[in-house]
């Protein structure tokens, strides 16, 4: 029992480090149904860019903020002058995953040339921890699920009572009739990008705290558990990838308990697996099945 | 909007004007040399049988397909193959034949997404004035669209491109999939309403009898071209025009999309 209640500690860290993470990925998901495999390795750089803030004498905190902006403007930068190109010009849905694996291999060895294939490390504190029950917290890992709620919050507040963020909704459901509508489409897509940029950089750095180092390939593992939590949520489901990320993230934190530490990646795997076994649109289905993406 | 009622005298160009529009997909044009017109406070219908480009002409005016050649004016402007944002700007509204509403949000804020060019206030005070006009839409004002009838949904698409008041309304089949005496609200009680308030109607239908009834004139589309431009009355009154044009008179309704 004990054992459990420590590892829904870890859990509740993983899945506000998650929670960012689906976020964005699914963001940009529903704004131009790229589903954007480089997402791992965008927030990778970011990660990366935090640890040279770091290294320069910026606080962690501020690192991890302006990773967040680095990677808002990445993201716009990509979306605006790569992917938006090709998919003007028709590229099919297929087509533009094999553009974004090719820009997660490239970003990647980027990042292996500059910074090299050892890990870096963040400056952590050494700080007592806080107990709650057999559960136990660093006060980095109390900041980061904080942080992690707060950018949940935040983007449901966005999404449910601003305008901005219900023109997002709207030319995510229907761009031609937001068009329509005088919706400044394009405007509203940069911003998504932007946003889930920010929220991938910031997961980055906060999965390099949690871990407390980084290195080139930190992406991948985690770009698996982002879309196991996005598809259980039901792909391009805002409110669905904060639902899953929760899951997923208790889930590994959880099956490590049985299987060894090194496999605990597996269960998202299988859960990838059997949810699209079992419900392909996922526990919210909506928007992918409306884009014919899933089944 | 741009001009009122009293500054467009009738016998002036039409408010909304295609002079001679030709487009298409890209391949051999799908419209061709298409001349219509409507005025301020009357009802137009473009009809024609399924295929005749009466979804291209309509793409064209809004912006989402290319005028290879001809013009679009409104109010004597040219708007040709402006971008549909700054035809939702000019003052055109449009519904299209499906995919007209955002099924993931409420009626209330596909109303405000339809105001989204007004200021916070202004969208808000107008969305209230049109829970009046559509009764049935104040008691699901906060029911997410998707989940309601098509009736419901047809209510809301409509109500969603009245919130900026528009000058000219296109309507593209709004007709297919509801039942009769919806049909029949539709046309004689909101349609009619809105042309005597000084809005110009365009109504593309497949099956335009019931549409020809509450329309000043109309406008028989076959094969990409303008085959019979006559007053509603006088179409309706042609002997020979029924099968060959309006697609016969069976009681199914097309709602299928055309060339593309």
């Amino acid at each position: 029992m004990n054992q459990v209640l420590s590892s829904l500690g870890f859990g509740i860290v993983t899945a506000s480090i998650l929670l960012p993470a689906a976020i964005g990925f699914t963001l940009q998901f529903s704004a131009t149904n790229v589903l954007n495999i480089g997402f791992g390795s965008q927030m990778t750089l970011a990660a990366f860019i935090g640890y040279v803030c770091t290294s320069h004498g910026v606080g962690l905190w501020y690192a991890l903020l302006l990773a967040g902006v680095f990677g808002g403007v990445t993201s716009l930068l990509l979306n605006r002058f790569l992917l938006t190109p090709f998919m003007r010009r028709g590229t099919t849905f297929f087509g533009m995953i094999v553009i974004t694996i090719a820009l997660s291999l490239v970003l990647e060895y980027t990042i292996e040339a500059i910074w090299g294939p050892q890990s870096v490390f963040y400056p952590l504190s050494t700080g007592g921890t806080v107990h709650l029950g057999s559960m136990s917290f660093t006060g980095e890992q109390l900041v980061i699920i904080g942080i992690g709620v707060a950018l949940a919050l935040a983007t449901h507040a966005l999404l449910r009572y601003t305008r901005t963020g219900k023109a997002m909704r709207a030319v995510a459901g229907n761009a031609p009739l937001a068009r329509a509508s005088g919706v400044p489409a394009q405007r509203i897509v940069d911003l998504a990008w932007m946003l889930s940029g920010f929220m991938g950089g910031a997961a980055g750095v906060m999965l390099g705290i949690s871990l407390s180092s980084v290195s080139f390939t930190m992406g991948d593992t985690l770009l698996v558990e982002i879309i196991a939590a996005a598809v259980l949520g039901g792909v391009g489901q805002v409110y669905g990838a904060m639902l899953g990320s929760v899951v997923i993230g208790v889930l590994l934190e959880e099956s490590a308990i049985v299987l060894s530490g090194a496999y605990a990646p597996i269960s998202a795997f299988a859960v990838l697996i059997i949810v699209l076994l079992i419900r392909p649109t996922g526990l919210f289905a909506g928007t992918a099945k409306a884009k014919g993406v899933a089944a | 909007m741009t001009v009122t009622a009293t500054e467009a005298p009738r016998d002036v160009a039409s408010h909304l004007l295609l002079d001679k529009v030709t487009a298409g997909y890209g391949g051999p044009p799908v419209i061709r040399d298409v001349c219509i017109g409507v005025e301020r406070g009357k009802i137009a219908v473009v009809a024609g049988p399924n295929g005749a480009g009466k979804s291209t002409l309509v793409k064209a005016i809004m912006g989402q397909l290319k005028v290879t050649a001809g013009s679009v004016h409104l109010a004597g402007r040219n708007i040709t193959n402006d971008s549909a944002e700054r035809i939702a700007r000019h003052g055109i509204g449009y519904v299209p034949q499906s995919q007209d509403v955002f099924e993931d949000l409420t009626v209330w804020e596909n109303l405000e997404i339809g105001g989204y060019l007004l200021s916070k206030k202004k969208s808000h005070q107008r969305a209230l004035e049109l829970l009046e006009i559509f009764p049935p839409l104040a008691r699901m004002r906060h029911r997410t669209v998707g989940q309601l009838s098509g009736g419901e949904r047809k209510m809301v698409a409509v109500g969603r491109v009245l919130m900026l008041e528009p000058s000219v309304l296109i309507l593209d089949e709004p007709t297919a999939g509801l039942s009769v005496p919806l049909t029949e609200q539709l046309f004689e009680v909101h349609v009619r309403a809105l042309a005597d308030t000084g809005t110009a109607v365009l109504l593309v239908e497949q099956k335009a009898t019931e549409a020809l009834r509450v329309a000043d004139w109309g406008y028989i589309l076959v094969s990409g071209e303008v085959e019979v431009s006559q007053s509603a009355e006088g179409i309706l009154g042609r002997a020979d025009i029924g099968e060959v044009f309006l697609g016969g008179s069976s009681s199914i309704v097309g709602d299928d999309d055309e060339e593309e």
